[in-house]
This record gives structure tokens, C-alpha cells and sequence, in this order.
């Protein structure tokens, strides 16, 4: 459990530093409460995922490869909802990243969860 | 060969061998041939039909008219029997040959001397790993209140399948304070005092694996550090020509002139060792900060790139997709 534990906190800092990020795009700068909250959602429920996932099996190259593909396919649900001001998409931006942070939580699940939870 | 002589030289050696050779048919082994020789007697392989298997006997075969040598071999197995451990070669039978001589039945290692298989395999983390193993032997020797005074490579056998047994504990000391275990505590106390008395005053070691107090011969006062300075020793001879400055800081620390400079214990010794192995930061070694950066950009080289991906994209979407 303690690789679950791991995963879900480092994906819910990264998330939500994913989400800070918006601050940088003016356009959507005025939900940036909005997108830190679902960015960090995001990354919580990948987390979770690659937790579970790591428990099961111990190759470090699978975990991390199973992040990306968590990450994007979440990151994708996410992209799918338009701007509400103006109905554009933001596929790259959200999508990009997102599988980035899921192979970052992956790949330290594996490698430092494993300690973690060897040390228990 | 000489044309004045009718047999060569090997035939001469292995008739003066076959002279030398001592008389086991008192004993329950079988003589094969001779395997080594060291400062009070010769180890020979024999066989034990009993149990059907080889067995290394070491013999006194010098001059011993006091019986001193005869007494310290009979000792030595003591304190071998007393060593129960993976790391220590056991023994397994103590006794006396027709003509009187001491011998002792030992485990026949095969394998070779630490220094000689290093010396084939240049990998660091492998030879650490051995070293440690000769920490960990000589620790439980430690727990159980012996000190070796002689630990140097030639004393460690390396086997076939990377077991590390410590040898040649002929010089072996038992500690004053020493718990001896339960139901050997008469056999462990007379072998105290005649430790103490071979022992005492005089200078018994191997110069360059020996401490500097062990070096003025003050046998009263030694403690597990001397060995941690053998071990410290051992291990500079480990490493090769020009080593990573936390390992000679460690070597440096294991040999400090001052036994209260040193490592407290073998196992402390083992454990910086270790943490020089696992990326850490080791205790004998105040690092610089950029030496710090280095060590852990090296154990977190990974993380590090993946991290740094995230942030170039990440900076490169704000750039160029800004809104």
C-alpha cells in the first residue's frame, strides 16, 4: 500500500504544479483554480492507477511505461472538455505534459516507492 | 638437471615430501598430498572416509619442545570452533598424530587467495562486495569476542561459487571481556590465559596489515579497532591505482594512526563501504557541493532527465502556443 500512497501524493503535487502552470497562459489565467483542481484530480487517479499497477508487477520499465499511458489517456479526457470562453481545444498543452507527469510517477513509483516500501 | 645427479629435482621434492609427510594412520584420514605451508605448520588435503568427503588438516611441524606451538594450534581450533559462521572456515575434529604431533581437521576450501582473484577482476563493486563479506566474518569473530591480528588478502579465500571464508586464525586472541557461549565457558577461559601468555609483549602479524599498536606489541590494550586497521588495510589493497576520494577517505579513516580515530567496529567499517556502494554520502568523507550534485545527479540520473523533459516542454507549449 505504500507504493499506492506514493504514487497518489506525487502525482497530486505534480498535478497541481501541472495546473500552476496555466498561470502563464493569460487566456486562461481567470480559471486557474478550476484547472489546478482537475489537474491535480487527474493526476491523483493516475497516481492511484500506477500505484495499483506497481503492486502487481515490479519491472521498473513497465510501471513507468504504464504512467505514460495512464497519463495520456487521462490527460486526454481532460483536453476533450472545450474552453468555455472560447470553445478552443487544448490537445498539445494538456495532453504533452500530462503524459510527461505520468511517466515522471511511474518512474519514481518504481524506483522509490519500491524502497518505501521495502523499508515498511 | 645436474649431470651429477641421477633424479631430478621434482623427484627429490616429492621424496622429501613423502618423508616429511606426516602419519595419519592413527587418525581416521587418509593423506592426498600436501596443499600449503605457514609459519608453525603445514595444511594438507586428506580424505575422511567416514563421511567420504576431503578435508584440510593443519599439522605442527616444527620444532616444539615446550609444546607452546602445540597448545596455540589446539587453540586455534578453539576459537575456530567457537566461530560458527559463513565467512570463517570451520573446523571439525582436533587431535593427535602416532608420533604426537597436534593437528586440526578444517573444511577443504577450494578457491583462491582474495588477492589473486582480484587481481583478474578489476570491477570495484564487486571487489567491495567481497570486502564486505570479510567485514561481516570478522565482525561475528568480533560479537563473539576474538580478534584474527592477522587479516591481510592472502588470508581470505575466495570459493567457486564468490563464498569468502577468513583463514588462518593461528594468531587469534581471545578479548577479556568476552561472553564466551553457553557450555564453553571453561575451555574459552583457559584459552584466554594461554592467548594472554603467547600473546603478551611480543609482536605477532603481518607488517603492512598490522596496527600500529599491534606493531609496538601492546597485545593488553588491542581491541576489535586493530583488526578495524587490518581491514582498512585489506581494503586499500582492494582498490585500484587511483580510487574515488570517499573510498581512500574511508581507507584513511580504518587506518588512522589513533585507534579512537578510527571505526568503532567492522560493522561500521562495512557500513560506510556500503553506503559508498549505494550512492551515498559516506561518513569518513566530508564531500564539496558540487562533488554532493555530481552523487546524486549519478544515483537519480533518470529522474533527473524526466524532469528536466517536463520542464523544457512544458516551457516550450507556454512559449510557443501562448495564447
Amino acid at each position: 500500500m505504500r507504493k499506492v500512497g506514493f504514487a497518489v501524493l506525487l502525482g497530486a503535487i505534480l498535478g497541481a504544479f501541472d495546473g500552476l502552470t496555466a498561470w502563464f497562459t493569460p487566456a486562461v489565467r481567470d480559471q486557474l483554480g478550476t484547472i489546478v483542481m482537475l489537474s491535480s484530480l487527474k493526476s491523483v487517479i493516475a497516481g492511484l492507477l500506477i500505484g495499483v499497477f506497481a503492486i502487481f508487477v515490479s519491472r521498473r520499465a513497465a510501471i513507468a511505461t504504464f504512467g505514460l499511458v495512464v497519463g495520456l489517456l487521462l490527460a486526454y479526457l481532460v483536453a476533450m472538455s472545450p474552453d468555455p470562453t472560447t470553445g478552443e481545444h487544448y490537445y498539445l498543452q494538456i495532453m504533452v505534459p500530462g503524459a510527461i507527469v505520468g511517466l515522471i510517477v511511474g518512474y519514481a513509483t518504481a524506483r522509490y516507492g519500491q524502497g518505501a516500501a521495502a523499508a515498511a | 638437471m645436474d649431470d651429477n645427479r641421477w633424479l631430478s629435482d621434482a623427484t627429490v621434492r616429492r621424496l622429501q615430501e613423502t618423508v616429511d609427510a606426516p602419519d595419519f594412520s592413527g587418525t581416521r584420514y587418509r593423506l592426498v598430498r600436501r596443499v600449503g605451508r605457514g609459519g608453525m605448520g603445514s595444511v594438507y588435503l586428506a580424505e575422511d572416509p567416514s563421511l567420504a568427503r576431503l578435508v584440510a588438516l593443519k599439522v605442527l611441524d616444527v620444532d616444539d619442545a615446550r609444546g607452546d606451538l602445540a597448545e596455540r594450534l589446539v587453540q586455534e581450533a578453539r576459537i575456530l570452533a567457537r566461530l560458527e559462521h559463513p565467512g570463517i572456515v570451520p573446523v571439525h575434529d582436533v587431535g593427535r598424530l602416532s608420533d604426537g604431533r597436534v593437528f586440526y581437521a578444517m573444511r577443504f576450501v577450494e578457491g583462491e587467495r582474495l588477492d589473486r582473484h582480484v587481481a583478474a577482476r578489476p570491477g570495484l563493486p564487486e571487489r567491495m562486495r567481497l570486502f564486505l563479506r570479510v567485514c561481516e566474518a570478522v565482525a561475528f569473530a568480533h560479537s563473539r569476542g576474538v580478534l584474527h591480528r592477522d587479516l591481510k588478502p592472502e588470508n581470505v579465500m575466495v570459493g567457486p561459487f564468490g563464498e569468502v571464508l577468513v583463514m588462518d586464525w593461528g594468531i587469534a586472541k581471545l578479548l577479556r571481556d568476552a561472553a564466551a557461549p553457553p557450555g564453553a565457558a571453561t575451555s574459552a577461559g583457559a584459552a584466554e590465559d594461554r592467548a594472554d601468555r603467547t600473546g603478551h609483549g611480543s609482536v605477532l602479524g603481518t607488517p603492512g596489515f598490522m596496527s600500529p599498536e599491534q606493531e609496538r606489541g601492546e597485545t593488553d590494550t588491542l581491541d576489535a579497532r586493530s583488526d578495524v586497521w587490518a581491514l582498512g588495510a585489506v581494503l586499500r589493497s582492494l582498490l585500484p591505482g587511483d580510487p574515488p576520494a570517499p573510498l581512500r577517505a574511508v581507507c584513511a579513516m580504518a587506518t588512522a594512526e589513533h585507534p579512537a580515530a578510527r571505526y568503532a567496529s567492522a560493522l561500521d567499517l562495512a557500513a560506510d563501504v556500503t553506503r559508498y556502494l549505494d550512492g551515498r554520502r559516506v561518513q569518513a568523507y566530508r564531500e564539496r557541493l558540487l562533488e554532493r550534485g555530481r552523487r546524486l545527479y549519478a544515483n537519480h540520473r533518470v529522474a533527473f532527465w524526466l524532469v528536466a523533459t517536463y520542464l523544457v516542454v512544458r516551457g516550450a507549449l507556454l512559449v510557443f502556443l501562448r495564447r
